[in-house]
């Protein structure tokens, strides 16, 4: 799993214009986490993907004016996901290997996962 | 002050005198107060033109040039423009008007989401909501479209907006650039051990090489290195034609000379060009034998068409003069064998197209412009055959200039780009070579011209049909010609005539050098209707997909494929 962190402006449109570049590229974004930070004004995303060109998008992503940092990670991923069990719901946190371990044994339950990393 | 007076006042602050637009609802308060601050106001018959004609001042003056139209249709009708300016990376900054904050999202008369239908073809583009945040977003978006790769910004500005009041504190506050453009010249040292290892180096040149006026730099470059220099459809008049070193075009509808030897030579030196793929054919096939050094200010570019290059961040003024500096103190290579292999190229594709028949023949056209327009007339395009023909045979020597939708292919731009480009330079002849098709998309603007009397010289190559795509129909599509005839209608010179500006049919090859001289000296915008044979194809061709070694010649083309020159210097394994 390849990760791209991004520190950005937090104003109007930021993620249409972030999107918009894998759009245009042919790549599928499989997780996005995105929030505020520690610095006022702006805020982080995270990116994963497998696509095999992920990695390239380093530079488009610096074009976008919005984006101040792009950092490109690979194979770091941490994992969280959110399971709905009969038992009721569940978290679930970890390695990339052992969130999908974890969520393989629920056997068909509903759960949203994540990959993300900083 | 309220808003939209800030808004103009900052125009003014970073010099437009001119601006190009479209009146409407969403608007009203910036045209209102555009009556009492003392900017020229241009008004088009549609957005689209006030676009093209605000690119077409930006290519020549190198400065923004401004637009505004309304919200809704309005936007709508910019984006064709916007987009060709995204496409050719030129400073347009357009305004749209749009809905009061208070309906925002309510799908209110005239609404239309300019913002998000803007960003993809636009550097950056703000949506503005409070009137405070005017004055740092116009001196933002300025510092944005001249900095760095220059490139389109886009404002959308709400009705409240332009009503509210801006306090004054703000008006005054000292602007910060967000982001500043970065250079990487680490790869220097590289690029100068390829080159100075070059046996055969060619410099391609594309529109960074215009945009950062480094014509000279590029021929100083040349001649220290002995090397040729190729031009892509963008670079075209960056550097004089009739240099002995510069051999035009390559490409799709290149010169010969110049796509052959771009693909034999062994080094490749790429100033300001991103490697579009009407430059260099099939991708997969160029530049496998050759080592290329890929200069361009937009990181993003370097190996983004062409992998494995030696990339050098910055703009192609800056870097030829590091790589001049590198290379200055160092024994040069002496490349005799090439500069006399190149020489011999040339005689090669040294064709005579002052060619006669009837009907005319395109390139008679052209040869008689050559002959004709002064050394620094402004020439601009449209986008089709006739495009082509000029790419090919017209000579941008001294201090013409050549205006042409290359990365978009926007037919109609030639038009509105020539009369912007008149606007900013009043003193220079501009003439857009048109296309029968092509004039018809924006010739409304024969209004624009003959209301500001703004004089251009039109003339158009009219064979009754689209002709390119004709072109291509019978060479690729086994001549099943699908809705490309455009007939004998509308008689030009009638059109001008109801404009109230002067035109003339041409049938002979005789009457064209009159008709080009009165284009020339009239007081006005002059059409110059041109029949010529709507059989005459545009070649050679490099087909759609193919590599320059699939080049299709036709019967007119004297290139022997480099076959009568001697000792030829072999490409690099």
């Amino acid at each position: 799993m390849q990760i791209l962190s991004l520190l950005v402006h937090d104003d109007w449109g930021v993620m249409q214009r972030l999107a918009g570049v894998f759009t245009r590229k042919r790549i599928s974004i499989d997780t996005i986490l995105a929030g505020k930070c520690e610095k006022p004004g702006c805020a982080r995303v995270i990116l994963a993907s497998e696509h095999p060109n992920f990695s390239k998008m380093v530079e488009h992503l610096r074009r976008v004016h919005d984006v101040i940092e792009v950092e490109y990670m690979e194979n770091s991923a941490e994992a969280f996901a959110l399971v709905r069990t009969p038992d009721g719901r569940k978290r679930v946190t970890g390695t990339r290997d052992e969130v999908d371990a974890a969520l393989a044994k629920e056997d068909g339950a509903a759960y949203v996962k994540s990959y993300g990393a900083l | 002050m309220r808003g939209a007076r800030v808004a103009l006042e900052m125009l003014k602050e970073h010099g437009v005198q001119v601006v190009f637009g479209h009146p409407g609802g969403a608007v009203l308060p910036l045209y209102d107060d555009l009556y009492d601050v003392g900017i020229r106001h241009i008004l088009t018959r549609h957005e689209q033109n006030a676009a093209h004609m605000a690119d077409g001042f930006a290519r020549v003056l190198r400065q923004p040039g401004v637009c505004i139209a309304t919200s809704g249709p309005g936007a709508t009708n910019l984006v064709t423009g916007i987009a060709t300016a995204y496409m050719d990376s030129s400073p347009v900054l357009a305004i749209t008007g749009q809905v009061p904050t208070t309906v925002m999202g309510n799908d209110a008369f005239q609404e239309v989401d300019a913002f998000g239908m803007m960003m993809p073809i636009v550097k950056h583009n703000w949506r503005i909501e409070k009137a405070d945040d005017i004055p740092r977003t116009f001196r933002e978006a300025f510092y944005l479209c001249t900095h760095g790769r220059t490139a389109p910004v886009h404002i959308d500005l709400p009705l409240d907006v332009q009503r509210e009041e801006v306090d004054p504190a703000r008006i005054e506050q000292n602007h910060v650039p967000r982001k500043r453009p970065k250079r990487d010249l680490s790869r220097l040292l590289d690029a100068i051990r390829f080159i100075e290892e070059a046996e055969s180096p060619v410099i391609m040149v594309g529109g960074g090489a215009r945009w950062s006026q480094a014509g000279s730099d590029i021929l100083r470059l040349a001649e220290m290195l002995q090397a040729p220099v190729v031009t892509t459809l963008m670079g075209k008049g960056s550097v004089p034609e009739d240099h002995p070193l510069v051999l035009g075009p390559v490409g799709m509808h290149g010169k010969m000379v110049a796509t052959y030897v771009l693909n034999n030579c062994d080094t490749i030196i790429a100033l300001g060009t991103r490697f579009s793929d009407r430059s260099t054919g099939k991708l997969s096939e160029f530049g496998r034998q050759q080592r290329i050094v890929h200069v361009d200010i937009d990181s993003s570019e370097v190996g983004k068409n062409v992998q494995h290059v030696v990339g050098l961040v910055g703009d192609v003024y800056t870097v030829a003069h590091a790589l001049i500096a590198g290379l200055e103190n160092r024994a040069m290579r002496r490349r005799s064998a090439w500069m006399d292999r190149v020489a011999a190229l040339k005689q090669e594709c040294n064709c005579n197209f002052n060619m006669s028949g009837r009907p005319i023949l395109p390139q008679k056209i052209i040869w008689e412009l050559n002959r004709l327009l002064p050394d620094d007339a402004i020439v601009t395009t449209e986008v089709g055959r006739h495009q082509m023909w000029a790419e090919h045979f017209f000579e941008v020597r001294q201090k013409r200039m050549f205006i042409t939708s290359g990365g978009l292919g926007t037919m109609g731009f030639g038009f509105p780009a020539a009369l912007g480009a008149k606007v900013a330079m009043p003193d220079r002849f501009v003439m857009d070579i048109a296309g029968d098709g092509s004039f018809q998309m924006t010739m409304k603007e024969l209004a624009t011209a003959k209301e500001n009397d703004i004089r251009v010289g039109v003339l158009i190559f009219n064979d009754g049909y689209l002709g390119m795509v004709q072109q291509w129909q019978r060479m690729f599509y086994g001549e099943r010609y699908s809705a490309v005839h455009l007939g004998s209608v509308p008689d030009f010179t009638k059109i001008a005539d109801a404009y109230g500006l002067e035109a003339i049919r041409v049938e002979r090859e005789g009457e064209l050098p009159e008709a080009i001289v009165r284009a020339r000296e009239a007081d006005s915008t002059f059409l110059v209707d041109v029949a010529i044979d709507a059989n005459e194809d545009m070649l050679p061709i490099m087909p759609p997909g193919k590599s320059a070694k699939e080049i299709i010649l036709g019967p007119r083309c004297i290139w022997k494929g480099g076959a009568t020159v001697a000792n030829p210097v072999p490409a690099r394994p």
